[in-house]
C-alpha cells in the first residue's frame, strides 16, 4: 500500500506486529493487525482480556516500552495540515507534537491517569500550554469551559479539586476534558467506562458521542463490552489472539457475523431484553500469546476447526462492503 | 415452593471513625424472602450495599438490627453446633477467586478442608474430589496444583466447588463472574444453573451486570442506597419497571443490539448516588428523581405491592 489514503481518512494501520521479549519467551501481542479510521467515524475494537487490543492501540503512537518492540508495519496518519505521516517512522519529537494534541487517549482507570498532586485544572492547562502558544490565564479559561463541556457541576469549584476529591465518574470526565483540550482529530478511548457503574457509564458514553459530533473527532473505542459497542460504534474490529478476526459495519457484525469466534461471542453475552433459555459458552480459555505457532489462534476452541487451521494462518477473505473475515472456512475450493 | 430464607428489616451500619454519630448506613432496612430452589437477583450500583447485604444474610457480618430466618429458624440466635450446621447449609462465592482461594493450599487441600472441618466421611477423599472436579470440567491433573497454576475461570470453578462441597441449601453468589471474560462467564453461569436444577439450591445472586442477573434469576430486587426499592419477577421488571430508579437503571444498560441501542431514548438522570453517610430525608432517591413531589421530600415510601408479587417503594405507586 502506498503512502496515500483517501482525503477523508484519518488513520490507516497496516500489518502492525508488536512483540515483547520476556524471560518466559516471545509474546506475540499483536500480529499483522490493521485498522482504518475515517473522519467523524466511531470505531470499536473488541476483544477479551489479553487479545492485544490495548497494545495495538498504544503502538499506534509508539507507546510501547522495552521489552516490547514494534517489529513491522505502517501507521499512516493525516495531520491537521493535511500531510500524511507514518507514525512509526517519525522522530520522537514529532510524535510528541501529535500525541495529546492531534491524537489523544483516554485510559481505563481515571485514578491512575491523573496525577494525585495536580488539580483537575492543572492537568488541562498543562496539556494546552504544552502544544499551543497560549498564556496560562487563557488556558485556565479554556479549562473551565472544557469542564463545562464535559458536564461537571460547579466547574469553578471543581477546577481546583485534586483527583481524590472527585468521584470515579467525575475523574473520568476530567480525563476526557484533558483529552479533548486540543481538539484532537482522533480520540482513542481504552475501556473508558469499565470501572464505572452502568448509570455513570451511560452518561459518559452519551458525552463521548456528543463531543465527537461537536468537535468533529474520530473515535476509536476499545472495549470488551458488546453492549457498549452496539451503543457507540459504526464499524467494528474483532480481535482474537493478537490478530484481527473479523471487521464489518456494526449491523453486519451483530446480525450476520461470519467468524466462528464472533458468532460464539455474541451468543455468550446475555441480552437483558431477550429471554434466553441457555447461553452458549466457548470451551477452553483465551490463548497464551507466548511463542505462538502459525495457525489460527482460535483453532483450539473452534467447533468447526479443520486441519489447515492448526498449521497455517487464516487468509483474509473479503466478503464485500468492507466485511473482512480471517477464517479458512470461508475459503472456497 | 416453601420459603428458605427470610430477611426482616435488616440494617447494617458501620461506625465512622472519629465521630460519635456518623455511620455508613450500608444496609438500611431490607425485607425479602427466597424460596427453595429459587434465584433471587440483587442489582444496584457500587456502594448501594448489595455485597454487605449478602454477607449479613449468611451471618458473615452481624447486622445492626433486624431478623434473618433460615428454614424457619432465627439465624442470629444460633450458637455452637447449630451455628456450625447453618454454616454448612449456607455458603458464599466471592467475586475474585485470586483473593478467596488460599495461594498456599493445593486444590485438593482447598476442597477437602470443608470435609475434614465438618467431619464428613467420604471414604476416599482423593477419589471423591476428583469426581467433584470432573463434574465441573476440571480433572485429576488439577488435584495437586496451586491456584496460581489455574486460569481465572478454573479458579472460580474451584471456588464454586468449595461452596458446594458441603451440600448447602443456599449460596450467596457475589459477582461470581465479574472478573471473568465473557466467553468463560457463560460456562460458569450455565454450570451454576445446572447445579441448582439438580440439587434444588437457592441462590442470592448479586451483580451489577443486569443482563447476567436477568439470565440467572427468577426474581430481582433493585437496591439503591441501602434499601430495596423494587422487587419483581425477572421478566416483569423489564416489561414494567415502576420505580423511577429502576427505569433509570434499566435504560442505562448497554444492550448488545445495535438497532435497539441506536433508537431508544434514555431516561436522563444526572449525578451520582449520594454518600451512604448522608442519606437524603424522605425518599432517598428524591434529589435525583424527575417525578419527585413534596411528599417524597418529607416521608420515606414503604415497600408496597403495586401489582401482585411486585412491591415498589415509591409514592407514585402502590396502594398506600
Amino acid at each position: 500500500m502506498s503512502d496515500s489514503m483517501p482525503g477523508n481518512q484519518v488513520l490507516a494501520v497496516r500489518d502492525l506486529t508488536v512483540r515483547f521479549y520476556t524471560y518466559a519467551g516471545v509474546v506475540h501481542a499483536v500480529s499483522e493487525a490493521y485498522l482504518d479510521v475515517f473522519e467523524g467515524e466511531s470505531i470499536a475494537l473488541v476483544g477479551e482480556t489479553g487479545c492485544g487490543k490495548t497494545v495495538f492501540t498504544k503502538a499506534i503512537t509508539g507507546l510501547i516500552d522495552p521489552p516490547g518492540r514494534i517489529e513491522s508495519g505502517r501507521v499512516l496518519f493525516r495531520r491537521r495540515s493535511g500531510a500524511v505521516v507514518d507514525l512509526i517512522r517519525l522522530p520522537p519529537e514529532e510524535i510528541r507534537e501529535i500525541r495529546g494534541n492531534e491524537i489523544s487517549y483516554i485510559f481505563q482507570d481515571p485514578s491512575s491517569a491523573l496525577d494525585p498532586l495536580y488539580t483537575a485544572g492543572d492537568h488541562i492547562v498543562e496539556t494546552i500550554t504544552e502544544h499551543r502558544a497560549v498564556s496560562s490565564r487563557d488556558a485556565s479559561a479554556e479549562a473551565l469551559q472544557l469542564l463545562r463541556d464535559v458536564l461537571i457541576p460547579n466547574p469553578e469549584v471543581r477546577i481546583k479539586n485534586y483527583p481524590h476529591e472527585l468521584s470515579g465518574g467525575m475523574r473520568q470526565r476530567v480525563v476526557i476534558a484533558t483529552a479533548i483540550a486540543n481538539k484532537p482529530r482522533l480520540l482513542i478511548a481504552d475501556e473508558p467506562t469499565t470501572n464505572l457503574d452502568v448509570t455513570v457509564q451511560a452518561q459518559i458514553l452519551d458525552l463521548l458521542r456528543e463531543l465527537k459530533e461537536k468537535y468533529r473527532m474520530s473515535l476509536l473505542l476499545i472495549t470488551h463490552n458488546l453492549g457498549v459497542v452496539a451503543e457507540t460504534a459504526e464499524r467494528v474490529y474483532v480481535m482474537y489472539g493478537g490478530r484481527i478476526a473479523e471487521t464489518a459495519d456494526i449491523y453486519t457484525i451483530f446480525e450476520s457475523p461470519m467468524h466462528p469466534y464472533t458468532q460464539l461471542l455474541l451468543r455468550a453475552v446475555p441480552n437483558p431484553l431477550k429471554r434466553i433459555e441457555k447461553l452458549e459458552s466457548i470451551p477452553g480459555t483465551v490463548p497464551n500469546l507466548i511463542d505462538m505457532k502459525p495457525g489460527c489462534p482460535f483453532a483450539p476452541r473452534c467447533p468447526l476447526v479443520r486441519d489447515i487451521c492448526r498449521s497455517q494462518n487464516p487468509p483474509r477473505v473479503d466478503l464485500g462492503n468492507n466485511h473482512l473475515v480471517h477464517c479458512w472456512l470461508l475459503v472456497k475450493g | 415452593m416453601p420459603e428458605l430464607v427470610r430477611v426482616e428489616n435488616v440494617k447494617k451500619y458501620f461506625k465512622v471513625r472519629g465521630s460519635l454519630f456518623k455511620a455508613v448506613k450500608a444496609v438500611d432496612g431490607v425485607n425479602f424472602a427466597i424460596e427453595q430452589g429459587e434465584t433471587f437477583g440483587l442489582v444496584g450500583e457500587s456502594g448501594c450495599g448489595k455485597s454487605t447485604l449478602g454477607r449479613v444474610v449468611i451471618r458473615l457480618l452481624e447486622p445492626t438490627s433486624g431478623k434473618i430466618f433460615f428454614n424457619g429458624k432465627d439465624v442470629l440466635s444460633l450458637k455452637g453446633e447449630e451455628l456450625k450446621r447453618f454454616r454448612r447449609s449456607a455458603q458464599i462465592v466471592f467475586q475474585d477467586p485470586n483473593t478467596s482461594l488460599n495461594p498456599r493450599m493445593t486444590i485438593f487441600e482447598i476442597l477437602s478442608e470443608p470435609l475434614f472441618e465438618h467431619n464428613i466421611p467420604v471414604g476416599d477423599p482423593e477419589g471423591y474430589i476428583v469426581g467433584q472436579l470432573e463434574s465441573v470440567g476440571l480433572g485429576k491433573e488439577h488435584l495437586y496444583r496451586y491456584p496460581h497454576e489455574l486460569s481465572g475461570g478454573q479458579k472460580q470453578r474451584v471456588a464454586i466447588l468449595r461452596a458446594l462441597t458441603l451440600n448447602p441449601r443456599f449460596i450467596v453468589l457475589d459477582e461470581p463472574t465479574s472478573s471473568l471474560d465473557v466467553s468463560v462467564q457463560a460456562a460458569i453461569l450455565n454450570m451454576l444453573k445446572d447445579v441448582q436444577e439438580k440439587r434444588k439450591i437457592s441462590y442470592l445472586f448479586i451483580s451489577h451486570d443486569i443482563g447476567v442477573v436477568k439470565y440467572m434469576s427468577h426474581r430481582i430486587g433493585v437496591m439503591y442506597l441501602g434499601k430495596i426499592v423494587e422487587i419483581a419477577q425477572s421478566d416483569r421488571i423489564f416489561e414494567n419497571p415502576l420505580h423511577p430508579y429502576t427505569k433509570f437503571l434499566l435504560s442505562s444498560i448497554p444492550v448488545p443490539d445495535p438497532k435497539y441501542a441506536k433508537t431508544r431514548r434514555r431516561l436522563a438522570i444526572q449525578g451520582e448516588p449520594p454518600s451512604p453517610i448522608n442519606i437524603p430525608r424522605g425518599c432517598r432517591f428524591h434529589p435525583r428523581c424527575p417525578f419527585a413531589t413534596e411528599k417524597c421530600r418529607i416521608a420515606e415510601p414503604p415497600l408496597l405491592e403495586a401489582e401482585p408479587g411486585h412491591p415498589v417503594a415509591c409514592w407514585l405507586h402502590g396502594k398506600a
